[in-house]
């Protein structure tokens, strides 16, 4: 999406995969185009067939379906790695005395043990953000073994790449410009070529 | 000053004090922060002068976000003010039973949060499995993707405010209807004349100091309500089609942490109703009856 710095998303992959799912909801309308509360309601119900959303929904998904339901590796394009975006987590000490900085990272270490780490993933639905935890004993063998759901995410975690964070002071509106002319694509007003390069022509403006 | 007038500005000391803090002293800095530059956490504000009131009048996005306050208020105006007058008449005058019924059911939503109800009209309205596009399906009618569709988008955000605004206009105009003297109305009755024009020519001029009331509230905190369901629901909309003016002015702020320009667009705001109200002492004033 970023390329030192300048925005370079609509290349010629990127229209092809924006494409891909637009003309799902534009062209033969086999995706529905709906908010995510009221998709995520839809797949529960039985009322559509495949829903491709964070992990966090799993617990409410596992549990709320009538039916059996899985959860697979994401798709990929033939002969592209696979690429997942994904939220990252930040703990910072801004302790200013010494001793307070060596208790700060005490807690530190203690928040990113293996058992602490795998409460947190039960608790918010997420994946581990650190490594060997999935397979850890006290960690989350037993769980992954009783929510097969999880390991789809688990598995996937080489393939993660940070959101992209555009740069700069006007780093927060270039993202709100990329979620108006998702808006505009999918609502038919504007070709997904057209949208996507206007849009980067734009971004790049800006980030100057 | 005699010590009469002392204690009577006492008096107004706590009401002023909370006016300046809350209203007075926002306003001002609004005015002031319009003219800069800030993300809201820098330590250091930009002065710019007028170019964010320059921004914004050249940004299309103004434009779209104008239009759609002044449809907002339309269907606010339609929803809120003219159906509950017609219903208070109805209830009060034209009904003779079950009033009290009525007037409890009609009252009771807006007791319950906004916040609680745009959750439960999410689910309630939802397009593919909630109970209204069931029902609808009986009858083969498709329900259209609210959330995503330009124009159907606003009503449905109206109609989910007014579930809880209706009620407490609905009692207002209800108690100035009430208020109407009966035996005008009798005699209207004895002379054969329509319900409608009872309405028109009796109690709606009769009642319309309130009815002026309820107007300009539900102009003013109908767009002050509709923030709710907007942020929950659709946070502006497919590219702004549920965005108004008021809303615009928190996306400018607290999402995209431009300062200034939401300043801007506030004050610019202002102006425009500003100008709407002194069209409505011009043009409307006249015809409003006041008891005394």
């Amino acid at each position: 999406m970023l390329t030192d710095g300048t925005a370079t998303f609509a290349s010629k992959e990127g229209i092809a995969a924006y494409e891909l799912y637009a003309d799902m909801i534009t062209k033969d309308e086999s995706a529905l185009h709906i908010g995510w509360d009221q998709g995520i309601q839809s797949f529960i119900d039985g009322n559509v067939a495949m829903a491709f959303t964070t992990i966090a929904q799993r617990s409410n998904i596992q549990d709320n379906s009538k039916f059996d339901v899985a959860a697979v590796n994401s798709p990929v394009f033939e002969g592209k790695p696979v690429r997942l975006p994904a939220g990252g987590s930040m703990l910072s000490i801004t302790a200013k005395e010494e001793d307070q900085q060596k208790a700060a990272w005490e807690f530190m270490k203690y928040l990113y043990s293996v058992e602490s780490v795998a409460e947190w993933t039960k608790g918010t639905g997420y994946v581990p953000p650190r490594e060997g935890v999935a397979d850890a004993e006290e960690g989350l063998k037993q769980y992954l073994a009783e929510n097969e759901m999880m390991k789809a995410a688990t598995s996937q975690m080489d393939g993660v790449v940070p959101w992209v964070s555009f740069p700069g002071k006007q780093g927060l509106q270039a993202e709100q410009l990329m979620l108006d002319v998702r808006d505009q694509i999918l609502n038919g007003s504007v070709s997904v070529e057209e949208g996507l390069k206007k849009t980067q022509e734009e971004i790049n403006k800006l980030l100057k | 000053m005699n010590r009469e007038t002392i204690k009577f500005y006492l008096l107004l000391l706590p009401s002023l004090a909370i006016f300046l803090l809350f209203v007075f002293w926002p306003f001002a800095y609004s005015v002031y922060l319009s003219f800069f530059d800030w993300n809201m956490i820098s330590p250091e504000k930009k002065f710019v002068g007028l170019q964010n009131y320059i921004d914004i009048i050249k940004d299309p996005i103004s434009y779209k976000v104008l239009v759609n306050t002044f449809i907002y208020i339309g269907v606010l105006l339609l929803m809120n003010c003219i159906i509950p007058y017609i219903f208070a008449f109805v209830i009060d005058v034209v009904l003779k039973r079950f009033k009290n019924f009525y007037k409890t059911a009609l009252f009771l939503p807006a007791v319950i949060s906004l916040v609680v109800g745009s959750i439960l009209f999410t689910w309630l309205l939802n397009p593919v499995s909630g109970p209204v596009a069931i029902i609808l399906g009986w009858f083969d009618v498709t329900m259209p993707m609210w959330t995503k569709t330009d124009g159907w988008v606003i009503v449905i955000l109206c109609l989910i405010t007014s579930w809880k605004v209706f009620g407490y206009n609905f009692i207002v105009l209800y108690a100035a209807v009430n208020g109407v003297d009966r035996e005008l109305i009798e005699a209207a009755r004895l002379d054969r004349v329509p319900a409608r024009k009872i309405f028109m020519k009796i109690v709606l001029p009769l009642s319309s100091a309130t009815g002026i009331y309820v107007l300009i509230i539900t102009v003013v905190q109908g767009l002050q309500y509709m923030f709710t369901p907007i942020k929950i629901i659709t946070q502006g909309g497919p590219n702004y089609a549920s965005s108004n003016a008021i809303y615009h002015a928190f996306h400018e702020a607290f999402v995209l942490y431009r300062t200034g320009h939401s300043a801007a667009l506030s004050i610019l705001t202002m102006l425009i109703f500003f100008i709407l109200l002194l069209l409505e002492f011009k043009f409307v004033e006249k015809g409003v009856y006041y008891e005394n």
